[in-house]
């Protein structure tokens, strides 16, 4: 028996032998409750993570593939309603950059986030109620056991669970984390959870280019906790440091019949957060997108097939060249990128914005009116080159107001800096394997701009690997210092 | 005329939306409409701690 695994047992000899002085139990522990027979399989190692996987996906099935977008087509025709008519008031007289302006870039692109709402309330009120049967309880509880493995706090796992609604109070609940490279780690990490936030942009990207498949957004959980495990180890072997024992403790509640109640009112108290963002920073963002796309720098109106000369573009052109190798190398999905760092919400109303889409819900409905074939069509992207953009939406920094909350929990610039840049690196790897792989198996050739992005990930990668197993001199006093 | 009117129109939806933003952080508010923007800098929004006297455990309970 190895010491930890006998510290743990006397750990909780100790914690047993306090519930024993403070506890009087009316049914004997040798009595299984139905709680705990439930729990012998949904919590079991080996089972409680395909039984979540299989939970997760009827979620996503429910909200991304069939009620969701079926309320979303019915409240997408109302915001497209509201855009004839404002349309039609406007007439010819106004000058076409106001009515761009109003159109295009406040009533299309906040109409283009909101157009989510739907399949976002859909999987706010599923969440919830998995949350009140007990069972996202029990989801910490099976994950608990490989994050301690890969030297992260028992604790770890409470922010990345709050993580999955916004990833800022899951950076500040790491304080609960004495150890402080656990607790550093699992700010650096928690952010690669999909929160909220990002809900619309999966939405968007699984309605688009993969016609509602469900398994998108449940793939994107599970693809983010490798993710975490995978940052984790490496963190673990660069400081060398497996960190202080720490054990997680819960009071798992008894399962119970959710209320529809409780979980309609955290739907709609979710829902109404996403509408005041959307009509506040979503909305001006847009704003800007749409002025910066209108005017070159001189303030002269960009005529129309020059959209490249526009400060948008220009702004945005050095990073698209940056993303060719990972199949998305246009300024367009650049600055959508960049905006993404605003709020990720922004990553759709940009892309509404620079490519006129108002409607990214009713595809066939945009066919009709566009004549275009389909949206991937009108943004240039395959279904691997979108796949590739979402993942590097989601793992590469979160938002400024998260990367503050990080600042803040972290307490070190350098270990703040090491972590947005693992996270940059992060989300360029993932995006060109995706991109790089995924071309090769569906075309049967490497994808575009292959040799500069292969120099690219591998200097990332070397980077990584010579901090992780570095001379054991000099070199890696510096990397602790960095890490 | 009509141009006046619709820049006085989106003037003001820039504004209230400035407005709302600006309002909501004097109020402490960080991310406006957000419902736990008030409490999320509380490590203990959702989940209550206990410290244990005598032992570097810490009990968590759901809220």
């Amino acid at each position: 028996m190895t010491d930890g695994i006998k510290l743990e047992k006397k750990r909780f000899q100790y914690v047993e032998s306090l519930i024993r002085e403070v506890e009087v139990r009316d049914v004997l522990s040798s009595r299984q409750t139905k709680s705990d027979s439930i729990d012998r399989i949904v919590a079991h190692k080996f089972l409680g993570i395909p039984i979540f996987m299989m939970i997760m996906f009827a979620v996503f099935s429910l909200s991304q593939s069939t009620l969701g977008p079926f309320l979303a087509d019915i409240f997408v025709g109302w915001i497209d309603g509201l855009y004839a008519v404002v349309e039609g008031m406007l007439g010819d007289s106004v000058s076409p950059l106001l009515s761009a302006l109003l159109l295009d870039g406040i009533i299309g692109g906040v109409g283009a986030v909101v157009g989510f709402l739907p399949l976002i309330m859909v999987l706010f009120f599923l969440l919830a109620l998995l949350e009140d049967c007990g069972y996202l309880a029990r989801v910490a509880v099976v994950m608990d056991r490989y994050l301690k493995k890969v030297g992260l706090s028992g604790k770890s796992i409470i922010p990345m669970v709050i993580g999955t609604g916004c990833a800022i109070p899951g950076i500040m609940a790491t304080r609960t984390i004495r150890d402080e490279r656990q607790r550093r780690t699992t700010a650096m990490l928690t952010p690669f959870m999909p929160c909220g936030a990002k809900l619309p942009v999966i939405a968007l990207f699984s309605g688009v280019f993969f016609k509602n498949a469900a398994w998108v957004g449940t793939s994107m959980y599970f693809v983010a906790i490798a993710i975490i495990i995978l940052g984790a180890l490496i963190v673990k072997k660069i400081t060398g440091d497996s960190g202080k024992g720490s054990y997680f403790i819960m009071e798992l509640p008894e399962y119970r019949w959710p209320s529809v109640r409780r979980a309609a009112v955290s739907m709609l108290s979710r829902g109404k957060a996403f509408v005041v963002r959307a009509a506040t920073i979503i909305l001006l963002c847009n704003a800007a997108i749409q002025i910066m796309q209108s005017f070159t720098w001189n303030f002269q109106v960009v005529e129309e097939g020059m959209e490249a000369s526009s400060i948008l573009a220009s702004i945005s052109n050095p990073f698209a060249i940056i993303l060719i190798p990972l199949g998305f190398g246009t300024w367009q999905l650049a600055a959508a990128a960049i905006t993404g760092f605003i709020a990720k919400e922004n990553v759709v109303g940009t892309l509404a914005v620079v490519y006129g889409i108002t409607n990214f819900i009713n595809t066939e409905e945009l066919v009709l009116i566009s004549g275009a074939g389909t949206i991937a069509e009108i943004m240039g992207l395959s279904s691997v080159s979108a796949l590739a953009y979402l993942m590097f939406n989601l793992f590469t920094p979160p938002c400024f107001a998260a990367i503050g909350a990080m600042n803040a929990e972290m307490e070190n610039r350098k270990w703040l800096w090491a972590g947005i840049g693992f996270q940059l690196g992060m989300g360029y790897v993932v995006a060109f394997l995706v991109y790089q792989v995924g071309t090769v198996i569906t075309t049967g050739q490497i994808g575009t701009g292959f040799v500069p992005g292969f120099i690219v990930v591998s200097l990332i990668v070397g980077f990584v690997v010579y901090l992780m197993y570095g001379k054991k001199s000099s070199g890696n006093e510096i990397i602790k210092e960095i890490v | 005329m009509e141009n006046i009117l619709v820049l006085l129109v989106i003037g003001t939806i820039v504004f209230l939306a400035v407005h709302k933003v600006i309002r909501d952080r004097k109020n402490g508010v960080k991310c406006s409409g957000c419902p736990q923007s008030k409490i999320c800098s509380a490590v203990d929004s959702r989940y209550e701690t206990e410290e244990i006297r005598g032992s570097d455990i810490r009990l968590i309970k759901k809220a």
